[in-house]
């Protein structure tokens, strides 16, 4: 996993440093001066020879230095930090939905292979890997909130809501926090506001999760144990509920933790559409008015935040399958 | 290979998807000099007729400009073609032979180029993309290498996997022994058998490139006028689109579709890769 992440940061570095354009005007914005320049030069150790400020710069990642934003003169670590919660929070509750549906889904369509209802499903899961996010987003904008006004345009919540009930912070994740604080009224309005975004996110996973559950199962159908259970005369249905299921589990993870570098990359999308005060959002910002510290932070924040994932699921592997754990 | 071809076409629905794709790009080219509103494409501005929902005249609406939708989304999917293409043909082009290489190299160079493939695997997908198209500054070509710097790693893998089992068949090993050099072995053995797997992998690329760089659009990243693509189209008219509909709806539905077959002809591809062993 370090070495990984030393691959990463390095990556990083030499495409910032290997593309073509200066990077000091990458550092000190558009229409500077010449004593900018020099300043800029001096201040980052541009005139260092590359080695170095790639010594430099693995340091500074090492100690989570990420440097300064331009755009907003803070610290990049301490701007992605306040902004981390919320996005963790759209990108979690996107991957239960898409795992509450995709995985029974799966299951369902694998039973009833070739019948109406596996071709219905198939066909949404396709649709699903097909959407574009942001496309989605806004159609989903023009239904629930254009025509139906059934749910909010956007936003994490009502400023009006959460007068009224107020909520104590502890872990910054509105959900969990209004839950536990037991104020019921911005428990249901912070999941009024999660609702569609979370649902643009979780439809592309979705059919990526459907996809892998529904090929899983149908090559366990045709393995020993379940022939034999099947020979016993118990319904196809009873053996992937009692134990077919589990062997599904390890495909369907990696996926998962796969599936999490597309959320990731949704969240610059759907955060945007959505105006949700996330590391996405503020990424967006950050791209528009050039801000390049902030780009090269939040490439290595995603990164990393990618492996420690799939790091874990690798771990996990080991709790859901019994055989590996030798 | 020609056989998978041949298969190929036999599937009506594989068919459809190949000849849905191969339909759009002609009528993309050809549309500027057939539509009665061309210079729309150009972009040009008729107020008057600014925000009309979909009719007779205008098939698919006018935006707030005032151009036909239609026109404009048709000559759309020439762009997004384009990237298609060009990432799939830099990604195939730089990723195999790398890949055929560290698959009949000795153990340490292999070992090298795929930890070096893995650090470019381990960025989520549209990092990477992001990052370079914000150095080089946006615009098309600029997708088109940043989307192919951060998906030719597939390819490597791809290729090597293929070249490692292919190397290790009978005849490859005897050829190896009558002293084939490894340029020969590629050209002549492996290339020929891994096509199948690659032009899988490829078709279905294709699809999540055109998706991928309209994302990139929709952040300010992507392709530039007048080298207007599906998501830049989308995103031109983000601030009136709830209650304009119809210039959302029709650009996504035809980026929807395009994946979706190229999604078909991928599948159809690995069906017969699976036949053939």
């Amino acid at each position: 996993m370090g070495l990984i992440m030393l691959f990463v940061t390095s990556i990083t570095f030499f495409i910032v440093r290997l593309l073509p354009g200066d990077p000091v005007f990458l550092l000190v914005g558009d229409h500077p001066t010449e004593e900018q320049i020099e300043k800029a030069k001096n201040d980052f150790g541009l005139n260092e020879p590359i080695y170095k400020q790639y010594m430099v710069f693995l340091q500074k990642t090492i100690m989570l230095d990420l440097g300064v934003s331009l755009r907003t003169k803070q610290p990049v670590l301490t701007e992605l930090s306040k902004r981390f919660s919320a996005t963790f929070e759209l990108v979690f509750f996107s991957m239960i939905i898409a795992l509450l549906f995709g995985f029974p889904m799966g299951l369902v369509s694998a039973l009833n292979q070739n019948k109406r209802l596996d071709y219905f499903f198939r066909g949404f899961g396709y649709l699903g890997l097909s959407i574009p996010v942001f496309w989605l987003g806004m159609i989903l904008q023009i239904i629930f909130f254009g025509i139906l006004y059934w749910l909010p345009l956007q936003g994490r919540y009502s400023g009006i809501v959460l007068q009224d009930s107020p909520i104590i912070y502890n872990s910054g994740f509105i959900l969990i926090d209004s839950f536990f604080s037991g104020e019921w009224g911005s428990f249901t309005d912070a999941l009024r506001h999660i609702i569609l975004p979370a649902f643009a996110m979780a439809f592309g996973v979705l059919g990526i999760v459907f996809r892998t559950t529904r090929s899983a199962t149908i090559d366990i159908m045709s393995a020993p144990f379940f022939r034999t259970f099947k020979f016993y005369g118990i319904k196809n249905s009873e053996i992937i509920k009692k134990s077919g299921y589990k062997n599904t589990l390890i495909p369907v993870s990696t996926v998962v933790g796969l599936s999490f570098g597309l959320m990731l990359g949704g969240t610059f999308l759907v955060e945007s559409i959505f105006d949700w005060p996330g590391v996405g959002q503020f990424s967006v910002l950050s791209i528009l008015t050039r801000d390049f510290p902030a780009i090269v932070g939040v490439t290595i924040l995603y990164s990393f935040i990618y492996v420690i994932i799939n790091f874990f699921i690798d771990m996990l592997y080991i709790i859901v399958d019994p055989r590996i754990r030798d | 290979m020609i056989k998978v071809v041949k298969s190929f076409f036999s599937k009506r629905l594989s068919s459809t998807a190949l000849l849905f794709l191969v339909g759009l790009f002609c009528f993309s080219v050809f549309i500027p000099f057939i539509s009665p509103y061309s210079q729309d494409i150009y972009g040009s501005v008729h107020f008057e007729i600014a925000g009309q929902p979909p009719s007779f005249s205008h098939w698919f609406g006018t935006d707030t400009a005032g151009r036909d939708m239609f026109t404009i989304t048709i000559r759309a999917a020439f762009y997004s073609l384009k990237i298609a293409v060009g990432v799939v043909f830099f990604s195939v082009l730089v990723g195999v032979p790398i890949g055929m290489f560290s698959g009949v190299s000795n153990k340490r160079t292999d070992e090298v180029i795929m930890r070096i493939t893995d650090g470019f695997l381990a960025f989520p997908p549209m990092i990477l993309p992001i990052a370079i198209t914000a150095i080089l500054g946006p615009s098309l070509n600029n997708v088109i290498i940043g989307i192919s710097v951060s998906w030719f790693p597939w390819y490597v893998r791809i290729a090597r996997s293929q070249s490692l089992v292919i190397s290790s068949l009978d005849y490859v090993s005897i050829s190896k022994s009558m002293g084939a050099s490894k340029y020969h072995i590629i050209k002549t053995h492996v290339l020929p058998n891994s096509l199948t797997p690659i032009f899988t992998q490829a078709s279905i690329d294709a699809g999540y490139a055109i998706l991928t760089a309209a994302g990139l659009s929709f952040i300010g990243l992507g392709a530039q006028h007048p080298e207007v693509e599906w998501g830049l189209l989308v995103t031109q008219s983000r601030a009136q689109f709830l209650n304009h509909w119809w210039v959302v709806f029709f650009p996504g539905i035809f980026m929807c579709l395009t994946v979706v077959c190229f999604n078909i002809i991928g599948d159809e591809f690995r069906n017969n890769e699976t036949v053939e062993k």
